[in-house]
């Protein structure tokens, strides 16, 4: 089921309930319904909003601990702008983490597409094989692999300076990503029915023009959920990022806040929760242009 | 199921040509090799690879900056009978994971359903849930730590200032500095994290049920909890076999959280396998001993996820 | 097999126009997007020589930015390139490990307590740039620092950073006592100030100032975690399971719990708020008070008014405590040796190195002799303390020198673990001491 017509069907119930009338115990039902959520959503939202109050808090306020701390008593800029004009915030780890994860997204669902459309479609020898690999790779944990990575990334280094460039990043987050990504395709590509793409073939079309032509437009929400789950294992990297790179100006977001916001015994605490704040923005805005897409791709995909 | 290229005329006829032969031997489609090729160069240089170097250091003494020498089984003597870090690793990780997955799969269940009866505001609600999921883990731990830490926590505050807890004389606890508690505190900013994932794909999950068979279950008089037990829990089982697989592997493995909030302290009681290994492979150097200790993960993760893919195959018969 | 590539790869990139070209045909070659994205690394291809140097990020911002203008200075007299890159203390090890496995990354690099003998096979020997600046600085007041294991001088001594205790003279009055001189002092005092909601605060954790300041105590107590040989493992002693015991008393008496999760900054956070009578902590503690203008609760007394720093207490064995020395090395790897040792050479020169403390706010202490009464201390009375301080403090290692073994156990934070164990009864202070030595011997047999 595509997210269409998912969200055709929730709008008929829910108009289905405005046309009756709707009596009194369910709307006190329904009222229920959402009191009940309130301590979840508290919960989750809770460190986002101490997150906000504390980048508008002077440095006085946050070490004043006799006051409340959920409230602050005026609106202090001098966090955010600390982070323009003493941080490469803006100009630097914003801009490099961006392009790190929309290069290695690209890079890793593109591999990803074809290798799962082989895995999903085609019949040749060691197929199987190749799907258990695949799936294998991605149980290897990122811990094990990173310090034999420094020598793959300094042996490349000698030809092609990548060290200390976003571009050793772009080269070792598919390690992660590609595996994640051909195993979720490879559950939605088998949702599409086989005889779409017979017809493309009788149509003439090679096997890549039915793949392009075909299949992907179908897979839309699959591939999107791939995107989307791409970008955000790439934009909460951690590991990789500490220790692939120390230019300060080639420092993605997570790191560049960490090592340089906390100085030894000091920590800028207000200027730490601002960079929060921004650096969660992006990617939440993207989720909110794409969620459809992302959960009925997921469940899609992942139940084949 | 009829192959593509069967259809597209694959010649299947008597003269053995180089071609024929090839696809004989091989199968079908032989340019499945060119769709595979970059998936297997990359994974062959950045994972196999360094996979197999990963293995070599866990049999060598490798120090950084150091020579290395073959020392056989030593490390995994060493992490096995003497190092009772190592035990506590284990420990906590096989705890971490199975308290967070349960508690993530009740929860997600539990709000799903809550937010499947909700029409108005859902897109909202779905999406600010949504949060802590899609937030980079590092910078939202960062957070945690400044509400669990020990000198500014904000929920002693509240223990000792707010209302309803003044009256009780609660706390202050120690988050992050009482072993159990620091443990604790872990694995709930870890279900924090994953369970807006669990709710959003169940509540898919949910959705995709059609509503004919609560209609037919009505119609056979079937209770509110016979109706979850026969209808939803094994519609959703598919959904959730593939969810807690996810969320198992992520949580075996995961890093930042542990790094951030504890670094494994107090007294290397929060350690987790990847917290471990990198601190004994990189900040305490022993790259063989790190290796060691990450190694003894992946054996973890396979037989987890050989026993979770099982379930998974068994549900889709309950696949419409 | 990769040399003669490498060789042609490095007279290409020498010379400025066909490197260039081989930019473009490499940009043209991969094509789209990639070829735009390739400007980023540009300025790698681009720059014929620059000088790179780490450091941990300095805890007085402004000693960074005096070095950093110190590097463009020299920089531009020598027609170099510099850069200066930062990481966090607790992450240096890390990168470090990373360098060194690369065999590539930066020139010159901070070597802290031992990491100029752990790391000793990878660093060039700086022996002439010591004597050099050791002669015209009047004397190196520590000759066993910075040492390789071939006993060259691997890292040229920068400056120590000392922990005196930092008081809260206002609360210590009002019980009506003098300041603490013994532990047995910090002890009683903190036991009474601990019942008026004014604990001690040493962190018991893995922080830096946790491993040095249980140095200094076990140090005092008579002590020692090895041998004035540097080999032999000495902790088992009934010295040490003394101190472990005085450690037990002071957390149960007059400390809280949450010093187990501290890290290098609560200390600081909690002497600051108001909260903590004592801390063991460098100067700034009492430096961020002062910028913070942190308050006394429920006053508007400024905090760091009352805030003084005193000795390190003394115990059976006299007065000793620990201090962070830190050197700079420069990797054998490096392209840039030469231009690296000039740049020392540079730095070390008495106008900078006196601008390079001056900067730090008190924060840095001289290792040279001529720099030792500097006049900054003199124009805080609650510096005091910092040209004496020195008499009494030792690089990790002691009585030994810093080896790389005692590196190790510092990096891995036994100390602070053995004695936390044995604060909190997880074992007891006899057990804790086995179980040290244990972990000691292992570590201290890989570097025999």
């Amino acid at each position: 089921m595509s997210s269409n017509e998912m969200t055709a069907m929730t709008t008929s119930s829910g108009e289905l309930l405005a046309e009756n009338k709707v009596p009194f115990w369910r709307l006190r039902k329904a009222f229920a319904n959402y009191v009940a959520l309130i301590p979840y959503l508290a919960f989750a939202l809770f460190p986002f909003y101490i997150i906000f109050i504390t980048s508008l808090k002077s440095k006085q306020e946050i070490n004043n601990l006799g006051e409340s701390p959920f409230w602050a008593t005026g609106i202090a800029v001098e966090n955010f702008t600390y982070l323009a004009t003493n941080t490469s915030f803006f100009e630097h780890w914003m801009v490099n983490t961006l392009i790190v994860t929309t290069v290695s997204t690209i890079i890793s669902v593109t591999v990803g597409i074809l290798a799962a459309y082989a895995l999903a479609r085609l019949k040749f020898r060691g197929v199987e094989l190749f799907g258990v690999a695949v799936f294998i790779t991605y149980l290897v944990p990122q811990t094990l692999l990173f310090l034999p990575l420094i020598d793959v990334v300094n042996a490349i280094d000698d030809y092609i300076p990548i060290r200390d460039t976003y571009w050793s990043l772009i080269l070792t987050y598919p390690t992660f990503l590609i595996p994640f990504v051909t195993w979720l395709l490879m559950g939605y590509f088998r949702t599409i029915p086989v005889e779409v793409e017979e017809c493309a073939y009788l149509d003439g079309c090679s096997r890549l023009g039915a793949l392009f032509r075909v299949v992907l437009p179908m897979a839309i929400p699959g591939i999107i959920c791939a995107i989307l789950f791409s970008y955000t294992l790439s934009w909460n990297e951690f590991l990789y990022s500490l220790v692939f790179i120390q230019d300060e100006h080639a420092k993605t977001l997570s790191v560049g806040v960490f090592t340089e916001l906390i100085r030894g015994d000091i920590y800028f605490w207000g200027s730490l929760m601002a960079a929060c704040l921004l650096g969660t923005l992006p990617i939440v805005i993207l989720y909110g242009f794409l969620m459809d897409y992302y959960t009925s791709g997921l469940t899609q995909g992942a139940i084949k | 199921m009829v192959t593509a290229t069967e259809v597209g005329g694959a010649a299947t006829s008597p003269p053995l040509t180089f071609r024929s032969r090839l696809r004989r031997s091989v199968g079908p489609d032989t340019d499945g090799y060119f769709f595979v090729l970059p998936t297997v160069i990359i994974v062959f240089c950045l994972i196999i690879y360094p996979f197999g170097l990963a293995v070599w250091y866990s049999v060598s003494n490798a120090f950084i900056g150091e020579e290395t020498h073959f020392i056989g089984l030593e490390n995994f003597q060493y992490i096995i009978f003497e190092d009772d870090i190592f035990m506590l690793t284990v420990r906590n990780t096989l705890l971490f994971a199975a308290i967070s997955v349960v508690v993530k799969v009740v929860l997600g269940l539990l709000c799903a359903m809550l937010l499947l009866r909700i029409l108005k505001l859902r897109r909202f609600l779905r999406g600010a849930m949504l949060l802590p999921f899609v937030a980079p883990t590092a910078l939202t731990t960062l957070a945690w730590w400044l509400i669990l830490d020990p000198t500014y926590s904000h929920i002693n505050w509240l223990f000792e200032h707010a209302w309803p807890f003044s009256l009780f004389d609660m706390g202050p606890y120690n988050f992050l500095g009482e072993p159990t508690l620091a443990l604790s505190s872990v694995i709930f900013v870890n279900i924090w994290r994953g369970l807006p994932f669990f709710i959003i794909t169940i509540l898919a999950g949910l959705v995709s049920i059609p509503d004919h068979l609560y209609e037919a279950a009505d119609i056979d008089g079937a209770s509110t909890m016979d109706k979850f037990w026969k209808i939803t829990l094994p519609l959703l089982r598919p959904v959730l076999a593939v969810i807690i697989l996810f969320s198992t592997i992520f949580t075996l493995a995961d890093f930042n959280i542990v790094y951030v909030l504890t670094r494994g302290g107090p007294m290397n009681e929060t350690h987790l396998f990847a917290t471990y290994s990198f601190t004994a492979g990189v900040l305490n150097h022993e790259i063989g001993l790190g290796a060691a200790i990450a190694l003894f993960l992946f054996p973890i993760m396979v037989l987890t996820v050989i026993f979770l893919l099982r379930l998974v195959r068994r549900d889709s018969e309950y696949e419409l | 097999m990769s040399k003669k590539i490498k060789g042609r790869t490095a007279e290409i990139l020498k010379a400025p126009r066909s490197r260039r070209k081989f930019l473009t045909q490499s940009a043209a070659a991969t094509g789209g997007l990639a070829g735009i994205l390739a400007t980023g690394i540009a300025p790698a291809f681009a720059q014929q020589r620059e000088l790179k140097v780490l450091v941990n990020s300095h805890f007085v911002p402004s000693s960074d930015e005096e070095l950093l203008r110190q590097m463009k200075e020299f920089g531009k007299a020598e027609g170099v390139k510099v850069r200066l890159d930062r990481v966090a203390h607790l992450q240096l090890p890390a990168v470090l490990a990373g360098e060194i496995q690369g065999q590539k990354g930066h020139d010159v690099v901070v070597m802290r307590n031992a990491d100029a003998n752990l790391y000793s096979k990878h660093l060039v020997s700086l022996d002439g740039l010591y004597e050099k600046i050791g002669k015209a600085g009047g004397g190196w007041t520590n000759n066993d620092f910075g040492k390789g294991r071939d006993g060259k001088q691997k890292a040229i001594p920068w400056f120590f950073i000392s922990f005196p205790i930092a008081i809260r003279t206002d609360l210590v009055s009002e019980i009506g006592e003098n300041m603490p001189d013994t532990w047995d002092d910090v002890l009683r005092i903190g036991t009474k100030l601990k019942k008026k909601g004014h604990p001690v605060g040493i962190q018991l954790s893995h922080g830096a100032d946790s491993n040095w300041i249980l140095r200094g105590l076990l140090w005092s107590y008579g002590a020692k975690l090895v041998e004035k040989d540097s080999k032999t493992v000495a902790v088992n002693s009934k010295e040490t399971v003394e101190a472990f015991k005085y450690i037990k008393a002071l957390y149960n008496d007059a400390m809280e719990s949450e010093v187990l999760a501290w890290d290098d900054r609560n200390n600081n956070v909690c002497l600051a708020s108001g909260k903590c009578s004592m801390i063991l902590n460098p100067v700034s503690a009492y430096r961020s008070a002062v910028r913070d203008n942190a308050l006394i609760q429920g006053t508007q007394r400024p905090v760091h008014q009352v805030i003084n720093h005193i000795m390190p207490p003394k115990g059976p064995a006299g007065r000793h405590m620990a201090a962070s020395h830190q050197g700079v090395g420069i990797w054998k790897f490096s392209k840039n040796v030469e231009v690296g040792k000039k740049f020392l050479d540079y730095h070390f020169q008495a106008d900078n190195a006196d601008k390079h403390l001056h900067a730090s706010a008190g924060y840095n202490q001289p290792l040279l002799k001529t720099h030792a009464l500097h006049p900054l201390y003199a124009s805080n009375a609650k510096y005091y303390f910092a040209p004496f301080i020195g008499w009494y403090t030792h690089a990790i290692g002691w009585p030994g020198v810093p080896t790389a073994a005692s590196a190790t156990i510092y990096d891995q934070y036994l100390l602070p673990d053995a004695a936390a164990a044995a604060a909190t009864g997880k074992a007891t202070p006899e057990e804790a001491v086995k179980k040290l030595e244990k972990q000691m011997k292992r570590l201290y047999g890989r570097f025999k």
